[in-house]
């Protein structure tokens, strides 16, 4: 699988999406200078640092970035995310209850988020779960 | 008042619609109608309205957003109470229909919050809120949000209540009925506490994993069969 940590060295300014507990990835990221947040509508995230406790699908948020890096795929409406930026899109088919997007291949991923260039792709050895790596087309 | 109901398929029969008139009649003090929206209305009694589903498909067929219709009743019709077919009213529900509310529906208070609810919200696995019985009177923001936002909640969730927690009851738009008024047979017991019990069993259907009994009101005890079939 794809290291966030490398990959995340080469942006500024980083979103985490769908992210759950990435608490103490938020505050490495942060403390070597990157700009980085997570959004994630679960309340438990409420005052939390570096969260934005916010359904990104349905309310009004800031998607501005260099890298977004959404999680959890299989759990959220494919969002039209920013022209031109890029994106680790992670996403499995372990049909747990509150999946609406399972995902089966990373052409799945690329299709539903429209991703033009690719970097990077691949799955775990019991292939369920996926990656892209990639930019999101200019359209 | 109008009172509202659904019933489709074969899961309930018609004597589900006719003794939910029957509790009505013995439970609301006031004037009222209930009308029956389905695509089968043989065996109702004659005092029930009955209207086409299909006028409440407005997105069409979909295996998603479980009982969307009722949102969509909200369109056709300015106030009134929607009603589901597997309740029981035991008590006086006229202040309970006559309440000014623009939208008011049951908190799931028979569960614990934080370890049905709360632990769960992240997975997009958890429902704390129940649309059995709902008071409505015109509630224009949720008829705009479920326009506005159609193709996003379809493909999102696979219940209305879902869908109703997930977007109104976390942002605090939504008004509940008091504790103690509404009460679930499959969780609190045979005793009827309250004004109306229902008998929820969807949700084992819609999830994996849920291991629980869970009776429908046909199944019920001795009792409450007697009271259910009283309002024949």
């Amino acid at each position: 699988m794809i290291s966030l940590e490398q990959v995340c060295m080469k942006y500024d300014r980083i979103i985490i999406l769908a992210s759950n507990d990435v608490r103490e990835f938020l505050r490495t990221l942060n403390n070597i200078g990157i700009d980085a947040i997570a959004i994630d509508y679960d309340p438990k995230f409420e005052n939390t640092m570096s969260y934005v406790n916010k359904d990104f699908v349905f309310d009004d948020v800031d998607l501005t970035a260099d890298l977004i890096i959404h999680k959890n795929v299989e759990k959220t409406y494919p969002v039209e995310l920013p022209e031109g930026t890029d994106v680790i899109l992670i996403g499995d088919n372990d049909q747990h209850n509150g999946d609406c997007t399972p995902i089966k291949s990373c052409e799945q991923l690329i299709s539903l988020y429209d991703v033009g260039e690719i970097y990077d792709q691949g799955c775990d050895e019991e292939e369920t779960h996926w990656y892209v790596y990639g930019k999101i087309r200019c359209r | 008042m109008n009172f509202f109901t659904l019933k489709w398929g074969s899961k309930y029969g018609p004597e589900y619609v006719n003794r939910l008139y029957g509790g009505l009649k013995k439970h609301y003090h006031k004037p009222f109608t209930l009308t029956c929206y389905t695509n089968n209305y043989k065996g109702l009694r004659e005092e029930v309205e009955v209207k086409d589903i299909k006028d409440l498909r407005k997105f069409g067929p979909t295996d998603r957003v479980f009982t969307y219709e009722k949102l969509i009743l909200m369109e056709k019709h300015e106030s009134g109470v929607w009603l589901d077919l597997d309740i029981l009213i035991h008590n006086d529900i006229t202040n309970m229909a006559d309440d000014p509310s623009d939208y008011k529906m049951i908190w799931n208070y028979w569960n614990p919050y934080w370890m049905k609810s709360l632990r769960w919200f992240g997975k997009g696995a958890s429902c704390h809120v129940n649309s059995s019985f709902v008071k409505f009177d015109n509630p224009e923001w949720l008829i705009k949000f479920t326009n506005d936002n159609w193709e996003k909640i379809e493909w999102t969730y696979k219940s209305l209540d879902k869908y109703l927690f997930y977007q109104h009851a976390r942002n605090d738009r939504l008004q509940y009925w008091d504790e103690g008024l509404i009460e679930n047979y499959n969780v609190s017991g045979k005793t009827l506490p309250g004004k109306v019990t229902i008998f929820n069993t969807s949700h084992k259907y819609n999830n994996k994993g849920i291991e629980d009994v869970l009776y429908e009101l046909h199944e019920a005890d001795s009792r409450v069969i007697k009271m259910w079939k009283s309002y024949d």
